[in-house]
């Protein structure tokens, strides 16, 4: 669950507030206003997050700073591999769901008023069911007895069930699941605010549909297909209903190995190492994106 | 020759329709006007000849060639929205160079071709900079610039001046006079100021309710003006309705007598006449009607005058030089009778203007 509340938040945030250029002047009055909100905000998130840092470089008796809870993640390569593996994860499902999600938003803009509400609440409704409920309907779908197979086998297509479950390919699947709105929903927006009439100038001045489409549409949404796949990438590295369902424990993504290290092995100091790395790696990305972004705008 | 023809065409967009049965042609190297009130047809106009719209009926021909649904891609036809919609993530210079580029230009040629179009509009050295980045009246420069550099064989602007202040408007309005004489391209320009129309073309189309209200010169729209609507939409005019008498006299049914021109129509038929306020001298006793002047607006050049006549109707004059009179006061207005001009059409007005 911490899962969905935590992408709503990022969903209004994220694109919303990408293409908006604060270059204003310093208001302190306005700083007055939302000092409270800061003030929790710094309370509730940050500090934890600071005692996390805390902890992955002190030593859990004494207290006293120390690397070798670093030393101990670097010499074990299992845990930068499975950091490795969750990175690569993550881009997969970031690449499905641009590929599935740009053309479904593309798609929805062109139909008829009517048609395009049902769509998008199709589309909405997958926020409305819980994850966990979600990701156990996958299996009932895509299991060796499931809905696919039996009609695969049926169909005489396959002999023996396909492994689409406890792999890698499940846990891409179910991730996009999940993840979809949030591409489609922003680059949907986007789509409608392209203004019709750069599309009409280019067909007069010769251009065809698919150059159009290239040089005039596509590169108008890419702001906001980058910003949303940004915050694709980023939310599904934090998943972990979904890989542990649908990995079947075969595929331990970051949030899957934190639940062991800290419910298992008890080795909060190695989680904090792991949290912290991972931070750096999500806040890297973030700022080359901005650079490309501050970049090419 | 004829350039760009229109057969009866209709646009509908579902009940409402857009432009009934206007038939029209446009001559090669002629700038026309479409001018009418909001809402009256115009940008549809453009955009059936631009292609990016289909009519619902009739035929458009462009030359001797048939064009009613050709894409618009192959039509060869340069357009300038209002908005100028230029394209935001490009620079100027690919923004003007978009047209050759398709045309499969080389880079050389492109590059002297977008040099050219862009001095053209005084814009030289404006080639790295996005659309943004410049001034209203720059960036319709550039949508000028791009709508010509691919030499079209009509330039179709849709009130390219619209958003400019007045200034900056009489500006580019004389450059895009001088750009279409020096390449000699047929234009159609779209706008809803008068004073645009008729300073700018050969010829203007008057559009109302979506169909064409009189098409011809400026000069003989502004003073033989077919319909009401006409009279009214370009400049201020002084409607008198009355029977025509013997000698081109208008008798009001107030009996007032207004001297007019000899007439072939007959006389007792009912008719319309219509004065020009510039057309309308005023003396303080000598004159055909008498009346109180009731307002005065000073407008630089001349006085304004709305004079109450002793009927009760209203009468616009314009006076200049010194001797303005005052409100109150009384004055006698006379004309050349040649100037009164009778509407060939006489029906009550349809449209409101
Ligand atoms: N896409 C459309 N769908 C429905 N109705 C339309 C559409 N485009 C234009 N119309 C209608 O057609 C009529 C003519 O519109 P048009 O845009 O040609 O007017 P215009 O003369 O250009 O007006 P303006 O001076 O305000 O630009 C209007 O009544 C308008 O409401
Ligand atoms: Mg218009």
């Amino acid at each position: 669950m911490i899962d969905a509340s935590l992408a709503i938040d990022g969903a209004v945030a994220g694109p919303a507030a990408a293409p908006a250029s604060a270059r204003r002047r310093f208001r302190w009055d306005l700083l007055l206003l939302i000092a409270p909100l800061l003030l929790v905000t710094a309370v509730v998130f940050d500090v934890p997050l600071l005692n996390t840092a805390y902890w992955a470089v002190s030593d859990a008796k004494s207290g006293a700073l120390t690397t070798r809870h670093f030393q101990e993640f670097l010499e074990s390569n299992a845990y930068m591999r499975i950091i490795w593996r969750t990175l690569f994860v993550s881009l997969e499902v970031t690449l499905v769901t641009i590929l599935l999600g740009y053309p479904l938003a593309y798609w929805t803009t062109k139909l008829r008023p009517r048609l395009r509400m049902i769509v998008l609440a199709l589309v909405v409704m997958t926020f409305w069911v819980s994850i966990l409920v979600r990701t156990y309907a996958w299996i009932v779908i895509l299991g060796n007895a499931g809905l696919v197979n039996r009609s695969l086998h049926w169909l005489g297509i396959t002999s023996k069930p396909v492994e689409f479950l406890y792999n890698e390919l499940g846990i891409v699947i179910g991730m996009t699941n999940v993840l979809l709105p949030f591409l489609v929903l922003p680059l949907y927006a986007a789509m409608l605010r392209v203004d019709q009439r750069l599309l009409q100038v280019a067909e007069t001045l010769g251009a065809s549909r698919l150059r159009i489409f290239w040089q005039v549409f596509f590169p108008l949404t890419v702001p906001t297909l980058a910003a949303s796949s940004i915050l694709v990438f980023i939310l599904s590295l934090g998943f972990y209903i979904t890989p542990a369902v649908l990995g079947g424990g075969k595929v331990p993504l970051i949030a899957n190995m934190m639940d062991l290290l800290i419910n298992r092995f008890a080795r909060w100091e190695i989680a904090a190492v792991v949290s912290v790395v991972l931070m750096a790696i999500t806040l890297t990305l973030y700022a080359v994106y901005q650079r490309l972004r501050e970049k090419y705008q | 020759m004829t350039n760009v023809r229109f057969s009866s065409v209709s646009k509908s967009y579902g009940p409402v329709q857009a432009i009934g049965e206007v038939s029209l042609s446009v001559a090669s190297g002629e700038f026309t006007t479409i001018l009418g009130p909001s809402g009256s047809g115009k940008t549809t106009m453009l955009s059936l000849i631009a292609g990016i719209a289909q009519p619902t009926s009739g035929r458009i021909e462009l030359g001797d060639r048939e064009i009613t649904y050709v894409p618009a891609a192959q039509r060869n036809i340069g357009l300038v929205f209002q908005s100028y919609a230029l394209f935001p993530h490009m620079s100027i210079f690919d923004n003007v160079a978009f047209p050759l580029r398709i045309r499969k230009l080389s880079a050389a040629e492109v590059r002297d071709r977008v040099t050219d179009a862009l001095r053209l509009v005084r814009l030289e050295g404006f080639e790295q900079r996005r659309p943004h980045q410049l001034s209203g009246g720059q960036q319709q420069r550039v949508a000028l610039a791009r709508a010509i550099v691919f030499k079209p064989d009509i330039l179709l602007l849709d009130e390219p001046l619209a958003a400019l202040d007045r200034k900056l408007r009489e500006e580019v309005r004389s450059e895009i006079r001088a750009l279409q004489r020096s390449l000699g391209i047929t234009t159609i320009m779209v706008t809803h100021d008068q004073e645009e129309a008729l300073s700018l073309s050969d010829h203007v189309v008057l559009l109302s309710g979506g169909r064409v209200e009189q098409i011809g010169t400026p000069s003989e729209i502004y003073h033989r003006p077919a319909t009401r609507f006409a009279a009214g939409f370009l400049g201020l005019a002084n409607l008198i309705d009355g029977t025509l008498q013997d000698g081109g006299i208008v008798q009001t049914s107030d009996g007032e007598r207004i001297p007019g021109a000899a007439s072939d129509r007959t006389p007792g038929s009912t008719v319309c006449a219509m004065i020009r306020p510039e057309d309308i001298r005023t003396h303080p006793d000598q004159g055909f009607l008498q009346g109180n002047v009731r307002d005065v607006v000073f407008l630089g050049e001349i006085r304004r005058y709305t004079v109450e006549l002793d009927s009760g109707r209203m009468i616009n004059a314009n006076g200049s030089g010194g001797g303005a009179m005052r409100e109150g006061e009384r004055v006698a207005l006379s004309w050349d009778p040649a100037s009164v001009w009778l509407l060939p059409e006489c029906a009550a007005e349809q449209g409101g203007h």
